[in-house]
């Protein structure tokens, strides 16, 4: 038994790293093994702390893992883009997932896109008319950034979550509601909060940018349209008369304008006009139409050029939306060399002869405006070699690139020191207009017309 | 007695992740850390479900989802398969291979809970 008890003694000592002495006693026997209990408590105690610990670690993680998985699911959700889009799917489907994330227990998600109004409520235990209250209160806020509410700490008996949804613009705001645990939210639920906001604010500039995008091609559509029947009005031909040579040109700005021109020819006369009609796009383009056949069809029942002129502006007026007008410089010449010139609202025509300038002004309102206007036409005999000029706004009102006009004052002089043909002439006050305002931008179209008469 | 799940994956803290959770639930978790120990334990024990990963050493998860189908005693096991390829080609791969349900890493531990529920119920 000794024996025994001597091994267990030395088996002890060494198992505790102590001296062992060589007399045994039953007192330093129990005094090791108590040694030995206590070292074995601590050790489960210690084991007990590290498993502890290490349980905790495992939840952090796997709650990080919860999150990075909730990111990137819903991420892979909110960046399908289709067109119509489906935002109210996604983000029905995104926020299931978020809840793996975030423990809420109500929701509101209030987004607006340029196509329509979504309204996501998930009312968990929280009541309609409750989740109404804090809706309100959502949307009475400015909100600019991320705020988190307590019960005790605010005036709200719940715990609330808020974060805007800001892009381009902002979008709206996600609201994640939980009342049953006091101040349940935290940092990190903000951050995953922060991160879907925004891939939903990124997935609203998408829908944003798409639409701007459809509604430009289909502006830029309409103008092609615009731009292919103003182009078709203009004469492809220009009448021959012995004695009278005819030049024009049309720069249509990059928003097609109303810039309208025409020559005629009938029993030996030139009819000529030169119009800007107001309003762009198509609607400019039809009114342009309009004003087009209406006068072809009445200058072969007509007696006078202020005739034809007063029965225009009559049809116009009846036929065309209040805030539409057109003015107009309409002028006949023969071979004879006698002008007749109506100015309704235009620009001045020149009448141009060597140093010699005179000008037709307007003598009426624009066309479109009063009905029963009498138009008075001027009549004036043309030396051989005098000019006929008229142009449109977008001569006189071109800017260069420090926003100055170009101005009567630079038209008169090319034509004060002109000499030439009218084709000529046309190219010069094309060339200088353009010159003038290189590298500005072209906000209205330009019409140049020149008459030259030559005599019989 | 509660339901045993055998969890085969290469990855340590992904498998201690997921061990956790599933001994949270009351569930009993058998680890193997490839294949072949995967097809060692399954010789020992009928575990009521298994969750496999696909891509590991020695043994990938095809070939355990093959060995699976070819014996009587363990095809009906159910299988949830975690992959860390996104591709569609793994995924049919796998279902046509006899797996329940195919979900991509990072998974969400809480819809793995829920499958492993959907498969075999509670603990």
């Amino acid at each position: 038994m000794h024996d025994v008890l001597s091994k267990i003694y030395k088996k002890l000592c060494e198992i505790l790293a102590v001296e062992c002495d060589e007399d045994i006693s039953e007192e330093k026997l129990l005094k090791l093994l108590e040694t030995l209990e206590k070292e074995i408590v601590d050790y489960k105690n210690q084991l007990e702390e590290y498993s502890m610990t290490l349980d905790a670690h495992l939840e952090e993680l796997s709650k990080a893992y919860e999150e990075l998985s909730t990111v990137f699911e819903v991420s892979n959700i909110l960046s399908v883009f289709e067109y119509p889009p489906k935002l109210r799917e996604q983000l029905s489907k995104a926020f299931k997932i978020v809840k793996n994330a975030i423990n809420y227990d109500s929701l509101i998600v209030k987004i607006r896109t340029p196509l329509e109004k979504i309204l996501l409520k998930v009312p968990g235990s929280l009541s309609g008319e409750e989740l109404e209250r804090i809706e309100k209160m959502i949307d009475s806020m400015k909100l600019k950034k991320t705020v988190i509410f307590e019960p005790g700490k605010s005036e709200m008996v719940e715990n609330l979550l808020i974060v805007p949804v800001i892009g381009s613009e902002k979008w709206g705001y996600i609201g994640f509601v939980e009342k049953s645990v006091k101040g349940i939210f935290t940092a990190a639920d903000k951050k995953i909060a922060e991160t879907v906001a925004r891939q939903i604010a990124a997935a609203v500039d998408r829908i944003n940018f798409v639409n701007k995008e459809i509604e430009r091609q289909r502006f830029l559509q309409q103008l092609e349209i615009a731009r292919k029947i103003q182009e078709s009005l203009f004469p492809r031909v220009m009448p021959e008369i012995k004695g009278i040579e005819i030049s024009a040109v049309s720069y249509p700005a990059i928003h097609v304008g109303g810039d309208y021109y025409d020559v005629l020819e009938m029993g030996g006369k030139i009819y000529a006009v030169v119009a800007d009609v107001s309003g762009k796009g198509i609607p400019a383009a039809l009114l342009m139409s309009t004003v087009r056949s209406t006068l072809r069809t009445l200058l072969e029942s007509v007696e006078s050029l202020s005739e034809l002129v007063s029965k225009l502006n009559k049809r116009i007026t009846e036929d065309f939306e209040e805030d539409r007008f057109v003015t107009m410089a309409f002028f006949s010449l023969d071979r004879n060399g006698e002008l007749r010139v109506v100015n309704a609202g235009h620009d001045p025509v020149y009448i141009v002869k060597d140093d010699r300038m005179e000008t037709v002004g307007s003598s009426g309102v624009p066309l479109g405006i009063l009905p029963d206007w009498d138009y008075d036409e001027k009549i004036l005999e043309l030396d051989p070699g005098t000019f006929v000029v008229a142009y449109t706004d977008g001569v006189i009102e071109a800017r260069n690139v420090e926003g100055e006009e170009y101005g009567f004052e630079r038209l008169e002089q090319i034509l004060k020191e002109f000499e030439g043909s009218a084709e000529e002439l046309t190219a010069r006050i094309k060339d200088s207009v353009f010159s003038f305002s290189s590298g500005a931008t072209q906000h209205d179209d330009t019409t140049i017309m020149v008459i030259k008469y030559e005599g019989q | 007695m509660s339901k045993t799940i055998l969890l085969v994956d290469d990855s340590d803290v992904l498998r201690k992740i997921t061990s956790f959770n599933l001994k949270k639930q009351g569930y009993k978790v058998v680890e193997a850390k490839d294949g072949m120990e995967a097809l060692e334990k399954l010789e020992e024990l009928k575990p009521d479900l298994m969750i496999l990963d696909i891509m590991m050493p020695r043994l990938d998860g095809f070939n355990v989802l093959k060995r699976m189908q070819e014996n009587d005693e363990w095809k009906d096991i159910p299988v949830i398969v975690l992959t860390a390829k996104g591709g569609e080609e793994d995924e049919k791969l796998a279902l046509s291979l006899g797996a329940k349900r195919v979900m991509t890493k990072p998974f969400s531990p809480i819809q793995l809970l829920e499958e492993v529920r959907k498969e075999i119920g509670d603990a």
